[in-house]
């Protein structure tokens, strides 16, 4: 299921400047799938790697990501299943970092917070005209990604673009 | 030429894309890779059969596990160099940290676009490049093909004047201009930095000012090339540099910060955030168990010379572990050549071999959970160190070493230096 446009998953609700060691601790850094995995937000809440299913979506403050360049901390985002991230703004890297690996990095359209938002939240995302709305009402218009970027997401990332 | 520093650097790398657009394709001059992030990539390049575009211009350190402190890193350290003796590019094997062999380098020259599997690459902006990291995957494409895609970024000028007041050096520079712009102050921007300065700040301040500005979240941090810069270049690669971009006269600056190094005081970041900085002379008294002068962003020959002169004939203090890495054997040679490593050890500290060490939390001093860490090195997020309970407060080598002799860091460290 390749970049499908309707993204559906529980929020996990992250604050601001959330950086990759809190996201992922140096000490799960390695080539193993398992041991990786497992460092989601080790430290900062260590019953976040149970908690999380396929489908969830991360919501947050600004500078998501910031921080390390280590790709360990998105494949790790990947191995527990997470689809997409909106937040007020992302670390450069880390975004990157997400459109090569298949990770939708969304912001709200007028740059400020998400909204209320509770961990658990049923959302979901439309990628045809960028709307994030909860189960409890919630509405938000997400700033559409440029086309380039689009393009990118389209063909699996960078990788996409080797000939 | 036409607009900021990095407009000017980008125009000259296109391959797709005109001068105007937002979204480029451009040719790398280098590529900067290190052990833990190259191994990362090797099966899937090699699965893909893909060839590195050019071995010549590819810069490959084994520096984060060096050497491995684990079986685990050990297999990962091995991975990178069967990967690189595979592709035909040579390893600077425990040589030095990364970027530190890249402004090292003659590839790190003025106008040159780099792109580095590490966020610190920003570094090779000391010499005028347009330097920055990625992850692995980009890196996967960079090496494959000695291209990338950039957005252009928007650029915010510093300009640096005046002369600094004693005791100030280029990373209290560094840490005053991360605390101006806050952590996401410099997102996505290109960090254009002019050196006003009434004696030109040095190549080992301006490595530590371009380091840092990934912390505000720059994608460039560079200086505007200048006389400084040539006489790096000359002596480093026997020849004057074959370009030396300006700005243009109708270069547009999203906003332009002017710092008079006259009023800056030495600076610390506080945990957990390179942001939370504060003047030493407010920071009150903070005892401390560990002391770090090393890694990308402070392990210079002038770091190890003023440590050595601030030690010599003293013992660091019984409660601190004062840690002491040098960021490249070059660095490492000429500080056992001027007696600096005897001076050091004699006063008690821990020195090491050429590396990352702690400032990672890989090894070398790595902090536990009721560890005070006073440290040259690039972040302070909490757990980066070592133990989620572990605090370093990030400092220059000056305030680092008093720390360390006096067991604090406290607001009267630098008038009541012993030197």
């Amino acid at each position: 299921m390749l970049n499908p446009n309707i993204l559906e998953g529980r929020a996990l609700p992250l604050g601001d400047d959330v950086s990759t060691d809190i996201l992922h601790p140096p000490e799960y850094f390695g080539l193993d799938e398992e041991t990786v995995r497992r460092g989601f937000l080790a430290k900062f809440d260590p019953s976040a790697s149970a908690w999380v299913q396929p489908g969830d979506i991360i919501v947050a403050g600004r500078n998501f990501g910031c921080g390390s360049s280590r790709e360990v901390v998105v494949r790790t985002l990947v191995l527990n299943g997470i689809t997409a991230i909106v937040a007020t703004s992302f670390a450069r890297i880390f975004f990157r970092t997400c459109m090569n690996l298949g990770i939708a990095c969304l912001s709200p359209k007028d740059a400020q917070s998400v909204g209320d938002v509770a961990r658990g939240d049923r959302l979901r995302i439309d990628l045809r005209d960028f709307v994030l709305a909860s189960e409890h009402g919630l509405r938000v218009e997400l700033q559409p990604l440029p086309p380039f970027l689009v393009r990118l997401r389209e063909s699996g990332g960078i990788m996409g673009l080797l000939t | 030429m036409s607009g900021t520093l990095s407009d000017v650097v980008i125009d000259a790398h296109l391959t797709e894309g005109r001068s105007g657009d937002e979204f480029v394709m451009v040719k790398l001059d280098a590529v900067l890779g290190h052990d833990a992030t190259i191994a990362l990539l090797a099966d899937r390049f090699e699965q893909r059969k893909l060839t590195v575009f050019d071995p010549n211009r590819v810069l490959f350190a084994l520096d984060h596990f060096s050497p491995p402190a684990t079986a685990d890193r050990a297999a990962i350290a091995q991975r990178f160099r069967r990967f690189a003796q595979a592709q035909g590019v040579s390893v600077e094997r425990d040589r030095g940290i990364c970027h530190q062999l890249l402004v090292e380098s003659s590839l790190c020259i003025p106008g040159s676009l780099i792109v580095g599997a590490d966020s610190h690459t920003v570094t090779g902006g000391a010499v005028s490049s347009c330097a920055t990291g990625m992850g692995s995957t980009d890196v996967l494409f960079a090496l494959a093909t000695g291209t990338t895609w950039l957005r252009r970024p928007a650029t915010i000028r510093v300009v640096l004047k005046g002369s600094p007041s004693e005791h100030v050096s280029g990373r209290d520079i560094a840490i005053a201009l991360v605390g101006l712009l806050g952590e996401d102050g410099a997102q996505y921007r290109s960090v254009e930095l002019f050196d006003d300065t009434t004696d030109g700040l040095s190549m080992d301040d301006r490595c530590a000012i371009a380091n840092l500005t990934v912390e505000a979240g720059a994608k460039f941090g560079l200086f505007v090339p200048d006389e400084i810069t040539i006489e790096y270049c000359l002596k480093r690669d026997g020849v004057a540099p074959n370009w030396m971009p300006k700005p243009g006269l109708d270069a547009k600056y999203e906003r332009t910060l002017i710092m008079d190094l006259g009023d800056l005081r030495p600076t610390v970041a506080r945990p957990w955030s390179p942001a939370n900085t504060v003047p030493v002379n407010a920071i009150g008294s903070v005892p401390i168990t560990t002391a770090f002068i090393g890694s990308c962003a402070g392990g210079r020959e002038s770091d190890l010379e003023l440590a050595a002169r601030l030690l010599h004939g003293r013992q660091v203090h019984d409660d601190v572990r004062l840690v002491v890495i040098p960021a490249s054997r070059r660095i490492h040679e000429i500080a056992l050549s001027r007696g600096w490593i005897e001076t050091l050890v004699r006063a008690g500290a821990v020195v090491c071999s050429p590396s990352c060490g702690p400032c990672g939390g890989i090894d070398k001093g790595v902090l536990g959970p009721t560890d005070v860490c006073v440290s040259t090195s690039t972040r302070n997020y909490r757990g980066r160190m070592g133990d989620w309970n572990s605090q370093t407060y990030l400092a220059s080598t000056r305030t680092t070493v008093l720390s360390a002799l006096s067991g604090r860091l406290h607001s009267r460290l630098h008038e009541e230096a012993p030197c």
